[in-house]
């Protein structure tokens, strides 16, 4: 590997700490950002402490926000008895996009791992089942991932929330749109066979 | 470059890139492999369900010479592990079986009695009787160390030679070789009782399968799990990170 002038190492090596960041695309970003105009290394290291000043989790929802709510939360306009439990923050993106959903988010941050030492104490459960003993929420739609991670996490919840009486449902999981049933493996076709629906 | 086909059972994935997966999976024939399976976790993925932890597949795959890391193309899924997702110990053990494979074994060395264990504990598993998910770990525990090389023999103390035959007891820590006699270990020690001991023969010579109508709970035997955890532990050199979850179900 070539020697570079010692700032511009440093600047690869914080580069290469990225995930799917490699030597090569790190030495690249590091060159871009050195022929760059000042104001845009600037603004580049604003973002970055921005984002680690100014943001932290809601006090209700565990989302990522830059105030006390984040802006679900906040919304009077939002259905108030519904809640759909996620994994992770961008989780949150991938269900707004349909504008089908108007109801309220609850962030989980991972899903039960025991191959990662994730177990039920260190995901916020806890201050999903405080919301639900609060009243509102009349449904928990549980959106984590179709990985045998998401299901466990998701079986293990609908376990907790279904004695407290309210509604638990699971997203639909199954046959992707645009494809084709004839490559579905056996639990995909089984877990859209399961989650068929009346027409 | 020739594609590859074996039997296969996935031991771990872990996110790489985007939308990548580099898995580490057991082969029949080949051993232990790592290999990347390219946009594995779009949702219209050649490898669907394939991917996930202990799931039986038919993995077609490049391994070139010198390479470290086999190209994944396909996988043709034989049995999940989806259905066990309802009993959440099942859900602990099928983890603490991956992760034990996956640190006990060394890579590309072909041992298809290993393979073999895995699929028979996780049919026994599937079977769902009470008490089946308890004797696959301990079952599985104990070959598992046995095939590895690091099973002592559990006769007689390593320190002195004294025969341990009941009812002469038996004690281990976590330093030491095998089992050691009350002199030669008189404090910091753990009892492997003379039961736990009986049923380790019993399981070198019966198949898990045999073990069905054994009546069996979380307690039984689990100065043997500890044991063999201890065992595993000191051969791999690290702290399994599943074995306080599993006491803890």
């Amino acid at each position: 590997m070539p020697d570079f002038a010692e700032p511009l190492e440093r600047l690869i090596t914080e580069f290469k700490r990225l995930p799917g960041v490699g030597q090569k695309s790190a030495q690249r970003l590091a060159f871009h950002v050195l022929r760059a105009p000042r104001e845009n290394a600037e603004r580049l290291a604003g973002a970055l402490l921005d984002v680690k000043d100014k943001l932290g989790l809601c006090r209700i929802c565990n989302n990522i926000s830059d105030a006390d709510l984040c802006p679900f939360c906040r919304d009077p306009g939002r259905n108030q008895s519904i809640v759909c439990v996620v994994e992770e923050a961008h989780n949150i993106l991938g269900i707004e996009t349909t504008r089908q959903y108007d109801g309220l988010y609850h962030v989980l941050h991972g899903s039960l791992s025991p191959l990662r030492a994730i177990g039920p104490e260190q995901l916020r459960i806890k201050s999903l089942l405080d919301r639900i003993a609060a009243g509102a929420i009349q449904e928990a739609i549980l959106a984590t991932n179709p990985t045998i991670e998401g299901e466990a996490t998701a079986v293990y919840l609908a376990k907790l929330l279904k004695p407290l009486g309210l509604k638990v449902t699971r997203i639909g999981m199954g046959i992707p749109v645009g494809s084709d049933i004839e490559f579905a493996d056996e639990v995909t076709m089984w877990k859209a066979l399961e989650g068929r629906r009346e027409l | 470059m020739a594609v590859r086909v074996s039997e296969a059972i996935v031991l771990r994935t872990y996110p790489y890139q985007e939308a990548d997966l580099i898995v580490s999976f057991l082969t029949r024939d080949q051993g232990k492999l790592r290999g990347m399976a390219r946009r594995a976790r779009r949702p219209k993925s050649r490898f669907g369900a394939g991917l996930e932890r202990l799931s039986y597949v038919r993995m077609s795959y490049y391994l070139r010479e010198n390479r470290e890391l086999a190209t994944l193309d396909s996988c043709e899924l034989i049995r999940s592990q989806f259905h066990l997702l309802s009993d959440y110990s099942a859900s602990v053990v099928l983890d603490y079986i991956a992760e034990v494979t996956d640190n006990l074994l060394p890579p590309m060395e072909r041992n298809e009695r290993f393979f073999r264990l895995v699929l028979a504990v996780l049919d026994h598993v599937h079977a769902g009787r009470p008490g089946a998910v308890w004797q696959a770990v301990s079952y599985f525990s104990l070959w598992a160390v046995r095939l590895a090389g690091w099973m002592p023999q559990l006769e007689a103390c390593t320190g002195c030679g004294l025969s341990l035959e009941p009812p002469e007891r038996a004690f281990f820590r976590r330093d030491a070789d095998g089992v050691l006699c009350g002199h030669c270990l008189p404090s910091g020690r753990w009892e492997l009782s003379a039961e736990s001991r009986a049923l380790t023969h019993a399981m070198y010579r019966l198949p898990v399968a045999e073990f069905a109508s054994h009546p069996w709970t979380k307690e039984t035997a689990a100065d043997l799990r500890r044991f063999l955890v201890q065992r595993i532990e000191r051969a791999v050199e690290r702290s399994l990170t599943t074995a306080p979850l599993l006491e803890s179900c």
